[in-house]
């Protein structure tokens, strides 16, 4: 195959041909060779070797005329066979190097994505544009007015190939936590304790109370005499009796404990004493069982 | 190449066909490769002599071109008509 850097020159002697002999000796491929005269050959030598191939002739009883450097003539006849493929390859170079300076396409992302009618006005005020060059300065002015959007924090515009990315990250506002305002009582009793750290309490210790009366306000007063919000801060025990029926088929101590357990399940809290009578009825027993236990709530402890 | 290796297998390992003998690949009517080449004798566009390692071939045929010669190979382009062994001797 023929370089694609090549000179070729002719050489005159009595036996040109040797020529070719003295050149191969000499490690220089040669191409192309023609012969023209009995006494001339026409050939031709990679470019980078034609000063080798003048230091092997001098002095010798060779000739060497006409140099000519033959770089790139196989292309250039290529293309002029084909002027058609070679302007659509012109073209696609050019395309190739400055269509990517353009932009074709904008996309927004990040958490504010849906605000992408604003982001591409910004855009466009700023002057980056579809089908229109891209230009680093109006990029960074858009980035400004991006900023200047409410509930943004954070905007950044940059360009991969000819896709115009705009990011848009807007605040995070984290919900207060929710707390309970007041303390209600479980059952109903008498109040054995009442701590309050925060909030006001509404009962004292001795009071009786009757199931879901609220015991702790989530309230305080001001100085002033003004009331204000909050949430409570607080614990209190009560002292309730819990009355309840359970049948056996039996009579026995084991039924006994087994209806004073089933009671205090039932009322939770600590039992304090218990007091079962027991009575027939059909061809069973009925254990009245009524317990005293202290039942403990808080709120926000 | 399909070819070498059949060759290879018929006539068997020799020294010669693996280093330094003659080698011509023709493609009739079309171009002839020749390997091994040490000097061109004589060469025209109508024939070509070469000496090689041992013995001489002739080339002949129109429009005979040197597609390149160096590193002992040489390529003869043009209308090959015939390839001819002239003699075989050691150089």
């Amino acid at each position: 195959m023929m370089p694609l850097f090549r000179t070729s020159f002719e050489v005159e002697g009595l036996a040109p041909y040797r020529a070719l002999d003295k050149l191969a000796t000499r490690g220089i491929s040669v191409f192309g060779v023609q012969k023209l005269s009995p006494t001339r050959l026409k050939m031709r030598v990679k470019s980078k070797e034609m000063q080798k191939v003048f230091a092997i002739f001098s002095g010798s009883c060779y000739t060497v005329t006409k140099v000519r450097r033959e770089s790139f003539s196989r292309l250039r006849a290529a293309l002029l066979r084909r002027p058609g493929a070679a302007a659509a390859a012109l073209v696609f170079l050019l395309v190739a190097a400055f269509g990517s300076a353009f932009v074709f396409r904008v996309e927004v992302v990040g958490s504010a994505a849906y605000r992408r009618d604003a982001a591409e006005a910004c855009l466009s005020r700023a002057g980056v544009r579809i089908f229109l060059p891209y230009d680093a300065a109006a990029a960074d002015r858009a980035e400004r007015e991006l900023l200047a959007l409410p509930g943004i924090v954070f905007a950044e515009v940059k360009k991969s190939g000819t896709v115009v990315t705009v990011t848009l990250e807007e605040e995070e506002s984290t919900p207060p936590p929710s707390y309970a305002r007041s303390l209600y009582a479980p059952c109903a009793g008498r109040v054995e304790e009442i701590v309050a750290l925060r909030g006001t309490p509404l009962v004292k210790a001795g009071d009786e109370v009757s199931e879901g009366q609220e015991l702790v306000g989530g309230f305080y007063v001001t100085e002033d005499g003004q009331t204000a919000q909050t949430f409570s801060v607080a614990r209190c025990s009560i002292i309730a009796s819990v009355t309840g029926e359970y049948a056996s088929p039996e009579r026995s101590p084991q039924a006994l404990r087994d209806a004073v357990a089933a009671l205090s399940l039932r009322a939770g809290g600590e039992v304090l004493s218990s007091q079962v009578q027991v009575r027939a009825e059909g061809e069973g027993f009925v254990y009245e069982v009524t317990l005293r236990v202290r039942v403990r709530c808080s709120v926000n402890l | 190449m399909r070819l070498y290796e059949e060759l290879l297998a018929r006539l068997g390992p020799e020294e010669d066909l693996a280093f330094g003998g003659a080698k011509v690949v023709l493609y009739a009517g079309r171009c002839a490769f020749f390997e091994n080449v040490k000097s061109i004798r004589d060469f025209s566009s109508q024939g070509i002599t070469l000496q090689l390692r041992r013995g001489q071939v002739r080339a002949e045929g129109e429009k005979l071109r040197i597609e390149r010669y160096g590193g002992g190979d040489l390529v003869l382009t043009g209308k090959v008509l015939r390839v001819e062994v002239l003699e075989e001797k050691d150089t």
